[in-house]
């Protein structure tokens, strides 16, 4: 009976106390909302098992109705910081455990193999110093990579405060990096967080993006993918900010978003609600965590950034927190009576994807639609248009759909109607 | 004086399906019948059956390519392996159509038959895409990968491509239960399996099982208590899958 290693897989060596370890840091690490495999078409030189599928694959949904993508996972729960709003902070009496290199990488190995993942996303707690941290997330990535030519997806959380060299090493072997921003400003981060600092979290994003960039620089002069320079975290950066347990307003997380995106090529920016894990005097007193203020904001950055929206134009001085009632592009449509109703026949892409109810694989069929004669309102839902919100702001050859007039106020009253009879409305957006 | 209704029979494979729509479109028909050989049905007209020819069906498909594209063959192949009844006239409709237009046919989503088609085509393709992550490979004793499913659609061909990339070098086999089909990659080709032994959970190796207990511990822990979302954990991952995923069976 042969039951040894094949192809570089280890056999595993199957401590007793393994389970423990999966069980506790898996729970350590589940308020990460990170789960995205997507956007690495590398595939490794050298690598001989697995390779990342571009369009990013869930392998299972965990109870809570979230993606399980990649094995989302602490190095270690043992923590020298005492962030305030974290279960792992250190004054807080929950069982502790590390892995060691070995065990980490036998088991994504497994994982692996028998399809349950996508590959690994490693996070850690702080333990002894962020060098020391930092640099076994290092080794586990980098076992996998060159001792066992994993070529799967590989998420590394890069620990503010290590050392550059440790974050070199780190960009090379994985295909995402991140750095959690955590709280939406300064001074949240200085009250809640007051071991980090707001140059440890940037620094480290600077200098991702700054890598990044320039490896895409001089790609761009060798036309042929060749591998002048090696790879260096070629699915991006991203971040994570935790809402709720600061008080900024959604008009300032988007804006930090906005820039995030824009200045520092950021690929996403999650939004984590915050969920109550102390009575700490300094944290707002929830009986739930936000989750309806959380959906929202994933609204509006989808609408930021794929529907041609600038996050300015989502609020005014009145108007600083999206609506809980109304999705934000119904309430900036409201907003904008004068801009409506918009002929279908006619509009341009940019209008059709500020139509409320149009999406865009619903403005795409109607633009090569319309092509093969005028569209009436009945074949806007066959093109997958979502009428009972669309029909209030498009027509189609001159005609509402179902005799609806242009009335911003009922269009008001209904949506808002909607909301709360329709849908659950604490709906989560598949994460990836 | 109107035609003889025309009822094309054909062998149920995409080859006989091609053959058939190749012989309605030399006719030039629009409307006809077509049915699959040997369903035992009785007509009221002697139906017409044709037989398979590789090279008329490569030379039908052939055509649709040149005048659709890529993705106009893509969509007559998952249209077949939806498996839904009563989908060649739709099919045949989008044939033709593509032969007419070309390329932007798939715009024409106004039409009953194109629209039908592209459906079928996207929920194929999502039904495959979904199992590229459902599917759970067991490990066997000969270090064999093996991983079984019951899909609605005929997607085995199509998930198989995508475990060529990720286990290039192990020997696997991928089982649809519900169709009695089975695909086996040998670390350089893949092969038909006739007959998957019964005894498969005899076969497991030694850590198999140990692997599948740390992942349901896994899964377990990672779910937020505070965000228990079970619907929405059905809604992507329907119960009829549930059979066959290491994770649901507490
Ligand atoms: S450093 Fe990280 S793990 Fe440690 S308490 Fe702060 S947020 Fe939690």
């Amino acid at each position: 009976m042969n039951d040894g290693p094949r192809h570089g897989v280890p056999a595993v060596i199957h401590q007793p106390d393994m389970t423990r370890k999966v069980a506790i840091l898996a729970e350590s690490a589940r308020y990460d909302v990170s789960c995205s495999s997507s956007g690495s078409r590398a595939v490794r030189p050298g690598a001989v098992q697995g390779a990342p599928a571009h369009s990013g694959i869930c392998h299972s949904w965990s109870a809570d109705g979230r993606c399980i993508s990649l094995l989302k996972i602490l190095y270690t729960n043992v923590c020298e910081y005492n962030c305030a709003y974290c279960i792992n902070r250190s004054d807080n009496d929950l069982p502790r455990a590390t892995f060691t290199v070995g065990q980490l990488v036998d088991l994504t190995l497994n994982f692996y193999r028998r399809n349950y993942i996508e590959g690994l996303f490693l996070s850690s707690a702080v333990c002894r110093n962020p060098d020391w941290t930092m640099e076994r997330m290092v080794l586990v990535v980098e076992q996998l990579r060159r001792v066992h030519g994993f070529g799967g997806y590989i998420h590394l959380k890069v620990i503010p405060g290590s050392a550059p060299e440790l974050l070199e090493r780190a960009g090379l072997a994985a295909d995402r990096l991140s750095v959690n921003i955590e709280l939406p400003s300064e001074a949240s981060l200085r009250s809640l967080a007051p071991q980090k600092t707001r140059e440890g979290v940037l620094l480290p994003m600077l200098r991702i993006s700054e890598r990044i960039g320039n490896i895409a620089d001089n790609r761009r002069s060798f036309p042929v993918r060749t591998m002048k320079g090696p790879l260096f975290a070629p699915a991006g950066q991203s971040t994570q900010l935790i809402v709720g347990a600061s008080p900024e307003p959604d008009r300032q997380i988007l804006r930090l978003a906005e820039a995030l995106y824009g200045r520092f090529g950021l690929k996403r920016v999650y939004y984590s609600g915050y969920i109550p894990v102390s009575q700490d005097s300094r944290l707002p007193a929830l009986n739930a965590p936000p989750l309806l203020r959380e959906h929202r904001l994933y609204q509006a950055d989808w609408l930021v950034r794929f529907y041609g929206f600038q996050s300015a134009e989502l609020f005014d001085d009145q108007h600083e927190w999206l609506d809980d009632q109304i999705d934000p592009k119904a309430a900036w449509a409201l907003r904008h009576p004068d801009l409506f109703p918009v002929e279908a026949n006619r509009a341009s892409l940019e209008k059709l994807l500020r139509i409320p109810g149009i999406g865009v694989r619903s403005a795409r069929r109607i633009i090569a639609a319309r092509r093969f004669g005028p569209l009436h309102p009945e074949d806007l839902k066959k093109l997958g248009v979502v009428m009972k919100r669309a029909r209030f702001f498009v027509t189609a050859s001159g005609k509402f759909w179902n005799s609806t007039t242009w009335d911003p106020v009922r269009a008001e009253r209904v949506l808002r109607g909607l909301e709360k009879s329709g849908t659950p409305r604490m709906r989560q957006l598949p994460l990836w | 004086m109107n035609p003889t209704p025309r009822v094309f029979i054909y062998e149920n494979s995409f080859e006989g399906l091609l053959c058939a729509f190749a012989a309605a479109d030399r006719e030039e028909l629009e409307q006809c019948g077509f049915a699959v050989q040997g369903e035992g049905r009785t007509w009221l007209w002697p139906p017409t059956p044709v037989p398979v020819q590789v090279e008329t069906a490569v030379e039908f498909l052939e055509r649709l390519r040149r005048a659709g594209g890529r993705q106009a063959v893509l969509h007559m192949m998952y249209g077949f392996l939806a498996e839904v009844q009563k989908a060649e006239q739709p099919l045949y409709t989008f044939a033709l159509q593509t032969l007419r237009v070309g390329k932007s046919v798939l715009g024409m989503r106004t039409n009953t038959a194109v629209r039908q088609v592209a459906d079928w085509k996207l929920k194929v393709g999502k039904e495959a895409h979904r199992m590229t992550g459902l599917l759970r490979f067991m490990e066997l004793q000969d270090g064999t990968l093996y991983a079984r499913f019951e899909p609605d659609h005929n997607v085995l061909l199509l998930v198989t491509s995508h475990f060529q990339r990720r286990f290039p070098l192990d020997n696997w086999v991928i089982h649809d239960q519900r169709r009695g089909l089975a695909i086996a990659w040998d670390g350089k080709n893949l092969h038909p399996v006739v007959g998957v032994p019964g005894n498969v959970d005899d076969l497991l190796s030694r850590r198999e099982i140990s692997f599948q207990r740390l992942w349901q511990e896994y899964v377990q822990a990672l779910a937020v208590p505070e965000r228990h979302n079970p619907r929405l954990q059905r809604r992507f991952m329907p119960s009829r899958y549930w059979k066959h995923l290491v994770e649901q069976i507490f």
